[in-house]
């Protein structure tokens, strides 16, 4: 600080404080330099879950000094929760990487190199793991909380450079089983409606979602519902689990784990009997499948027949009645408007795409769609996992602007739109994430790209993983903004620029893209992603003589990385990739984001319309302008998704099936794993905040108090949960919370002894590729009582 | 180096000697007094600790009721670990200070 | 005199108080039990006059939570606070903070940032509207009770 702003300052104090006292002091403000701009607030996205509020982030002379909500943002409406509330104390964090790091075995201490070092390590090594085995030997791993531009460039560079379409992300652990529910079912990714539904509904049907704790400022909206009109609005959580979602539910339904599917289908068998569905609807807009077969609606009511109540409240364990079971249908499809609300309960499941078909049959069943206050409403976990991995090309199996890798015609349209030669990019889709890190395992793959996430953790059944990771012979490079236990098994570890230090757009759960602009500098030599990935491009270019990985980065050369260059790649995307797909983005450019409060709703073709919001709701002529533009009939609703070729919302026929691994007599235990409030996935950014690591220092494990009792385990006292692939010791939480044979452990803790993806399972949904991180089966034993623990963070 | 801006509240009768006591402390500077017992100062100190530790001094002189704090700025905490130094506690975080061994009024 | 919220309405006070017990005193009413209740009524004018300044202060206060070692430190606010203060916790779990999980931190602090009384300001991260709307003079806690938080209205 200068001398004259310190005296500056110094008066200001003294005036301050004797403006208390009403006390004159002969000292003058004029003659002092005017360094003190005051606080300026810059408008962007908070960094955390999927909701997409709209924060302000207070900065002065170039520091962050807090945070508040945007009113006006049809998000939040001014709202936050204490996660958004303390992401930005991460900005100035002492733990901050700065530099990048590198050693060349992973035995070896990390040493501080220079950017330019890193870049031509990360270059070389790319470039001879391409040169043994092509493009199945190099993989990118990215993220739902990565930037839109950036997963979009990296995909560029790894499909049109590295001609490997092993370009995968973390929301394949978390939204793929949503996505192929969205794309079977309606034939079209992502929700019809959004949050605006929110305030018209008449009954809310929470499952497999802890709203309260997973997505706090939507449950505000759907609470400030319930209370103002608590006779009219019904809530019906369905949940193995009580949790803090059920503080407003009407009826709370718990069932065995993984039975929910029967119960859904029981729902569908009551509203067929009672004649509560929309025949119409269903005459004009629905076909029948079962299988590779197209069916018919007798077929269909014969197949949900044998789900009769008495028979589903059996199936799910006896917990609610075939009373309840029906009160639940009628409310659902008698209301005046319907949303349901879902997350991992059903996603993280072997049949998680089934599950989500079978939410989507009830809303096409009883016409619970397209009208306001009724929409099938899948919550996105991650802020960007819609905009950035659905939309923008971040799955090893899809293109940018929701295309299939495997159709010749979409790969042709991104050749000629990148301008690279027509075969260019591989015919088949890459390795998905569960297949990417066991070719890990058997360095199959030999250099990897971690962005933005930690798999050393997040993944199911980790320490099998964990060993590939530690192999010499694959190249790990992660960009991440804190040391983590993924960077423990890097290579190369890069010091990235943390939110409100680059500019970019997320796209949250409602189709909805908001930008994050630049608003500080980032600390040390933290560089933004896109520059990390042009550099680096740009090398691989040289060492592999291919002027093909050139020209993926020729439109973005010499752009300045705060601004122009994001800004580049997000024309480059939304103008070129996106146009006349249905994810239609032309309209919201950074000039149109940037006078948003909140953001635009695809599909938004052009900019006025974009202005306005964009769509509310798809398929809706009227209200979607794709709906008239791709209308084929005089039909009020067009389903011009492009995956239906019928142009029709699909009901799915399909039966209850038991997750991979339920309980037997050596593991008689369920146990389901999620979230807490306080923390964000693995907790290296919510972990280095005071304030949210005390709410909840450690991971516990909820045990139902009958079970508790049996066991002799009191509340504190450390548990033992062991499952056939790990161990975990953890404190445990007696709480009228899981069902009785279940334990529930929250899965944020770094410590070796409480990390539970040691213990979890790697079993998949074969459409998906999602895996069940929410059910697998373990013995649970009393280990001791209290024990003193401390927080653990890398 | 922090600054803050402070209202010091004392027996009226015994200001004239609060003023001349609290000269002592280099880190503070008075600006202004008045009749009522108030005292306008401005203390500048090393660190957040040292500012915390004077005023629980200053706190517990047997004239003065009361140290209060109008304004804080800790804006050289803030670039110093920008740069890359470790501050033990920093923007005054900080646990209640262990008691006083040579007060014998606790 | 001017009366302004905090320290002046206080020395006021005092003034005021010390002539009653003056008056009083030459009635003979008050004898030895004056210098008590001077004593007392200094006490809650000091309580007073360190509360309305302390939260009369817009940046970092004084004020400290009691003194917990390491462990009790990670003890979730509530949790404790059920045993030490039911009737309070009570009040804000069946309130619509509660509800919403707006946990004590998020207006109180954790215990180096502690606070007793949140300002206009801490309100101002979810309700910025709300102080565009509402008198700029009074602290909203005035009409908005905690931690039941309904209008007085």
């Amino acid at each position: 600080m200068t001398q004259s702003r310190r005296n500056f300052i110094k008066k200001a104090a003294a005036l301050s404080a004797a403006s208390y006292v009403s006390m004159n002091l002969p000292i003058s403000m004029q003659d002092v330099a005017k360094a003190d701009e005051g606080l300026v607030w810059h408008r962007g996205s908070c960094r955390l879950c999927g909701v997409g509020c709209r924060v302000e982030l207070g900065v002065k002379n170039g520091k962050p000094m807090g945070l508040r909500g945007v009113p006006q943002s049809r998000t939040n409406f001014g709202y936050v929760c204490m996660k958004g509330m303390h992401f930005w104390k991460c900005m100035r964090h002492p733990d901050r990487l700065t530099k990048p790091l590198y050693r060349k075995s992973k035995k070896d201490k990390f040493k501080e190199i220079s950017w330019d070092e890193a870049l031509d390590i990360a270059a070389t090594e790319f470039a001879n793991a391409h040169k043994a085995g092509g493009g199945n030997a190099v993989a990118y791993y990215g993220s739902g909380q990565a930037l839109t531009e950036e997963t979009y460039f990296f995909q560029k560079v790894m499909r049109g450079g590295l001609q490997s379409n092993n370009v995968e992300g973390n929301p394949r652990l978390c939204m793929a089983s949503a996505v192929g529910g969205y794309l079977t079912s309606f034939g079209a990714d992502e929700p019809i409606g959004g949050y605006s539904d929110l305030e018209k509904a008449h009954c809310f049907f929470i499952i497999g979602s802890n709203t309260a704790e997973a997505h706090p400022v939507l449950f505000r909206r759907i609470m400030r519902r319930k209370l103002d009109n608590a006779a009219d609005v019904k809530v019906i959580n369905v949940d193995p689990r009580v949790s803090q979602t059920s503080r407003i539910a009407d009826m709370h339904l718990q069932f065995k784990p993984g039975t929910d599917l029967s119960l859904l289908n029981g729902m569908a068998n009551v509203i067929i009997e009672e004649k509560l569905y929309d025949e119409e609807f269903l005459k004009n807009y629905t076909t029948f499948k079962s299988g590779k077969d197209t069916v018919d609606f007798e077929t269909y009511k014969a197949q949900v027949a044998q789900y009769t109540p008495v028979e589903v409240a059996k199936t799910c364990g006896g917990s609610f009645s075939a009373e309840d079971v029906k009160t639940v249908a009628r409310w659902f499809a008698a209301s005046r408007g319907t949303v349901t609300l879902w997350t991992m309960g059903l996603n993280q499941r072997k049949q998680g795409v089934w599950a989500n078909n079978l939410v989507h049959n009830l809303h096409i069943l009883t016409g619970q769609l397209l009208k306001d206050g009724a929409d099938s409403l899948s919550l996105t976990g991650q802020p960007n996992a819609c905009g950035g991995v659905r939309e923008g090309g971040g799955l090893c199996h899809i293109l940018p602007g929701h295309r299939p890798v495997a159709n010749e015609k979409m790969r042709a349209q991104v050749e000629q739109a990148w301008g690279v030669p027509p075969g260019r990019i591989p015919p088949k889709p890459g390795l998905h994430t569960m297949a990417m890190f066991s070719a890990v395992n058997d360095a199959k793959i030999r250099a990897i790209w971690i962005n933005c996430t930690s798999p050393v953790q997040s993944l199911p059944n980790c320490n099998l993983y964990n060993k590939g990771m530690d192999r010499d012979d694959v190249f790990i490079v992660t960009t991440d903004i804190f040391q983590t236990l993924t960077t423990q098994k890097s290579n190369l570890v890069l010091p990235t620029c943390f939110h409100f230090e680059k500019t970019g757009v997320y796209g949250c759960t409602e189709r909805r893209s908001q930008i994050t602009a630049k608003a500080i500098d980032a600390p040390g030599d933290a560089k933004p992603e896109v520059w990390i990935i042009r550099e680096w491009a740009g090398r691989l270019a040289e060492k592999m003589n291919d002027p093909v990985i050139a020209q993926c980065i020729k439109p973005f050369e010499g752009l300045d990385e705060s601004y122009e260059l994001p800004k580049a790649i997000w024309d480059e995307y939304t103008q070129k990739l996106t146009a006349h797909r249905d994810n239609d983005l032309r309209g919201a450019t950074y000039e149109v984001l940037e006078q948003m409060y909140d953001g635009v709703q695809w599909p938004a073709p052009t900019k006025d319309f974009a202005l306005t919001g964009g769509t509310v709701k798809k398929f809706v002529k009227g209200r979607d302008p794709m709906a008239d533009t791709e209308s084929k009939d005089d039909l009020p609703y067009q389903f011009y998704g492009p995956a239906h070729a019928d142009r029709k919302l699909w009901i799915w026929l399909r039966d209850q099936a038991d997750p991979e691994e339920i309980p037997d007599s050596e593991y008689p235990f369920y146990l389901s794993t999620g979230r807490i409030i306080d923390h964000w996935h693995t907790m290296s950014m919510t972990g280095r905040v005071p304030e949210l690591m005390r709410a909840n220092p450690y991971a516990y494990v909820e045990i139902n108090p009958k079970d508790a009792q049996r066991l002799g385990i009191k509340p504190g006292d450390m548990v033992e949960l062991k499952s056939r692939r790990g161990v975990n010791v953890l404190p445990a939480k007696v709480y009228e919370g899981p069902v009785e044979g279940m334990v529930f452990a929250y899965w944020h803790d770094q410590h070796e002894d409480r990390m539970i993806n040691k213990v979890t399972k790697d079993a998949i949904d074969p459409g998906s590729k999602e895996p069940e991180f929410k059910i697998c089966a373990v013995q649970v034993k009393r280990v001791s009582g209290p024990k003193p623990l401390t927080p653990y963070i890398v | 180096m922090p600054i803050s801006g402070v209202v010091i509240t004392c027996r009226t009768e015994a200001t004239e000697k609060v003023l001349a006591d609290l000269g002592q402390y280099q880190s503070l500077e008075i600006h202004g007094s008045d009749n009522k017992g108030n005292i306008v100062a401005v203390i500048e100190s090393d660190t957040s600790e040292d500012m915390e530790r004077l005023i629980d001094t200053i706190n517990k002189h047997e004239d003065i009721f009361n140290v209060g704090m109008t304004y804080l700025n800790t804006e050289d905490e803030a670039e110093q670990m920008a740069r890359g130094e470790r501050l033990a506690k920093p923007f005054g975080f900080r646990k209640p200070l262990a008691p006083d061994p040579s007060d014998d009024t606790q | 005199m001017v009366c302004y919220w905090n320290k002046n309405c206080i020395i006021f006070w005092e003034d005021f108080i010390a002539a009653i017990l003056t008056n009083l005193k030459k009635e003979g009413v008050v004898k030895q039990e004056k210098n008590i209740i001077v004593a007392v009524l200094m006490l809650i004018l000091l309580t007073v006059l360190l509360l309305s300044v302390l939260s009369a202060t817009a940046q970092d206060s004084q004020d400290t939570h009691p003194e917990l070692d390491e462990q009790e430190m990670f003890i979730a606010c509530s949790d404790c606070h059920r045993e030490s203060t039911p009737d309070l916790e009570k009040e804000w779990y069946d309130s619509v903070h509660g509800i919403a999980m707006v946990k004590c931190y998020q207006c109180h602090g954790t215990f180096e940032t502690f606070k007793v009384t949140p300002t206009r300001e801490d309100c101002a991260t979810c309700h910025a509207d709300m102080l565009e709307k509402c008198d700029k003079n009074k602290p909203c806690w005035e009409c908005h009770v905690p931690h039941s938080f309904k209008s007085e209205k």
